[in-house]
């Protein structure tokens, strides 16, 4: 930081063999697991019912994905977890602004938030399927409110912890309310968001799925009480992994709007077309 | 004291006639916790002349960047008052620009981005605020790094980069407040050629707050020198250099005389 010539912003060479080789044990390592599950299934003699084979559940996933059964149910629940997402998350980062723009409101309102992080809320899933019935609003509901706490809780700590001297820099600068806000306040809590959006893309599923255990006949959730019903552990499992893949694709996707984003934050613009855009005006 | 005293007198004598840019009376700034009470500034009298270049020097915890804050009308005094022309400074006012011990960039804007930040929040014609940035950017020597983001560049140069946004506004009264602290020696020294060089023209009167007793005989056409606890002038001292100045002055004898001397004076106010 000390030299005035510009540091160019290449990435670090690609160290491709060490890189190759984590990937390796990683896949070693699923392999692995699979052979033990395998091994404790077929040497401990383990009924299918406790414990199905690895490759009847790959075979079940296959089969029922192939003639469509999965879809109608994945379609379902993949509603619940993105509205839910998105409705949680937009609250969320709303509340939490607010919040971060009245600090007199915030003193009387946190014990209060305090109380209702430390609640279960899970376990309100029954009141919401009371409230609103057996569709996938109680559900979504319950994904949104699972969602909305981490959410919640960092932007107003994103927006908390622009330094002081920055805000100085506004006030003398004569900016509004509004404009520290948006100009200042929100775009410094970006990361702080992010890390939130990504706890909460997770917590998503799972609140869906729990809302659908407790009242459904349609989504991943209503099939894996179907299928303890059913006593048929393979479908269980194939469930399991379904909402896994599930889980670990929106996670990257939010990774993958994350990285696009900071991206853009660090891109440099070629003065060419900064000049570019002045010669237009 | 008394040439702090026999100043205020000439001022008042030529009434109207001197243009003063900052006239600060009397200013004191208490602050309180639950246990103790400490005065960080105390009878604080001085003006400072349309145009002219002031250096405040001090050591650390001295109340010089208490000062600076009321000068810029972040904070308010406990007693006296800061007036800016005919006006008491009441909250920061748009002639005043403030240059921050560290350069406070935005770090997701562009270089330009950043620059045009006052106009933009003044709401003023974007595309002629782009121009202007772009020329306070070439004139600092950094048309090139437009596009770039604060966190490429070097110390100096983010630095570089505040000074443009300060002086997008054109203020009357620049605030400096130990701007190049954080920098090394080499850009240290470029950046009081920098400094010197906008300085002497456009008749912007100038509070240039630091430690560095040669930064301030190498800028400043007065030094005002601070005493501690509570921090108050304890000497000013005029500095014969002409103008324009150049850093191989700080080489020949009545320059190192009169650094001599305020070191001195420091040593002495210390308690």
């Amino acid at each position: 930081m000390l030299t005035d010539t510009p540091t160019p912003q290449t990435p670090p060479p690609a160290r491709s063999s060490p890189f190759v080789g984590i990937w390796l044990w990683s896949v070693l390592l699923l392999l692995t697991i699979l052979a033990a599950w395998y091994g404790l299934v077929y040497w401990r003699r383990l009924s299918p019912l406790v414990l199905p084979l690895p490759t009847a559940v790959a075979f079940t996933l296959w089969q029922n994905g192939y003639d469509g059964f999965f879809w109608p149910h994945l379609w379902i629940t993949m509603q619940e977890i993105l509205l839910g997402f998105l409705g949680g998350s937009l609250l969320g980062v709303g509340l939490g602004s607010l919040m971060a723009l009245a600090p007199r409101a915030q003193r009387v309102l946190h014990p209060y938030i305090i109380a209702s992080q430390a609640m279960p809320k899970l376990a309100l899933a029954p009141l919401f399927v009371l409230w609103c019935g057996f569709g996938i609003l109680p559900k979504v509901l319950i994904a949104a409110l699972i969602a909305f706490f981490p959410l919640f809780e960092n932007t107003v700590a994103g927006l908390q912890a622009v330094d002081a001297e920055a805000r100085d820099l506004f006030r003398m600068l004569g900016a509004n309310r509004w404009q520290v806000f948006t100009t200042l306040l929100l775009p410094s809590a970006v990361p702080y968001v992010f890390a939130g959006l990504r706890v909460a893309m997770v917590l998503s599923v799972v609140g869906a799925v729990v809302g659908e255990y407790v009242g459904a006949n349609k989504g991943l959730g209503a099939l894996i009480m179907a299928s303890q019903g059913m006593m048929d552990t393979t479908l269980m499992f194939a469930v399991f992994i379904l909402l896994t893949l599930i889980g670990i694709m929106l996670y990257q996707l939010v990774i993958y709007a994350e990285r696009a984003v900071l991206a853009r934050r660090a891109r440099i613009v070629p003065l060419q077309q900064l000049l570019r855009g002045l010669e237009k005006g | 004291m008394t040439e702090v005293l026999a100043d205020q007198q000439r001022d008042v004598m030529a009434g109207e006639a001197i243009r003063c840019a900052i006239r600060v009376t009397r200013l004191g700034k208490r602050f309180r916790t639950s246990t103790t009470e400490l005065w960080a500034l105390r009878d604080v009298d001085f003006t400072v002349q349309t145009g002219e270049f002031i250096a405040l020097v001090g050591e650390s915890g001295c109340g010089k960047t208490t000062l600076l804050r009321l000068l810029a009308g972040l904070d308010t005094p406990t007693t006296g008052s800061v007036m800016l022309g005919q006006h008491t400074i009441q909250g920061p006012a748009p002639e005043v620009g403030l240059v921050f011990q560290r350069p406070v960039l935005l770090p997701w804007r562009t270089v330009l981005d950043n620059v045009v930040l006052p106009a933009e929040l003044a709401r003023q014609p974007r595309q002629e605020a782009r121009q202007r940035a772009l020329q306070w950017l070439t004139v600092l020597g950094l048309r090139d790094f437009a596009g770039y983001r604060p966190g490429q560049l070097s110390g100096g140069m983010q630095q570089r980069v505040a000074l443009a946004r300060t002086l997008l506004r054109d203020p009357a009264v620049l605030l400096m407040d130990e701007p190049f602290g954080a920098l090394d020696a080499i850009t240290r020294a470029q950046m009081h050629g920098e400094l010197l060089r906008l300085a002497q023209h456009g008749g912007r009167t100038v509070v240039f707050i630091t430690h560095d007793i040669t930064e301030a005989v190498l800028l400043a056409d007065r030094v005002l020198l601070l005493s501690p606890r509570p921090g108050t002038i304890a000497q000013t001292f005029a500095v014969p250099l002409p103008r324009p100045r150049s850093l191989e002055m700080r080489f020949e004898h009545r320059f190192i005389d009169l650094c001599r001397d305020i070191h001195q004076a420091m040593e002495h106010h210390k308690r």
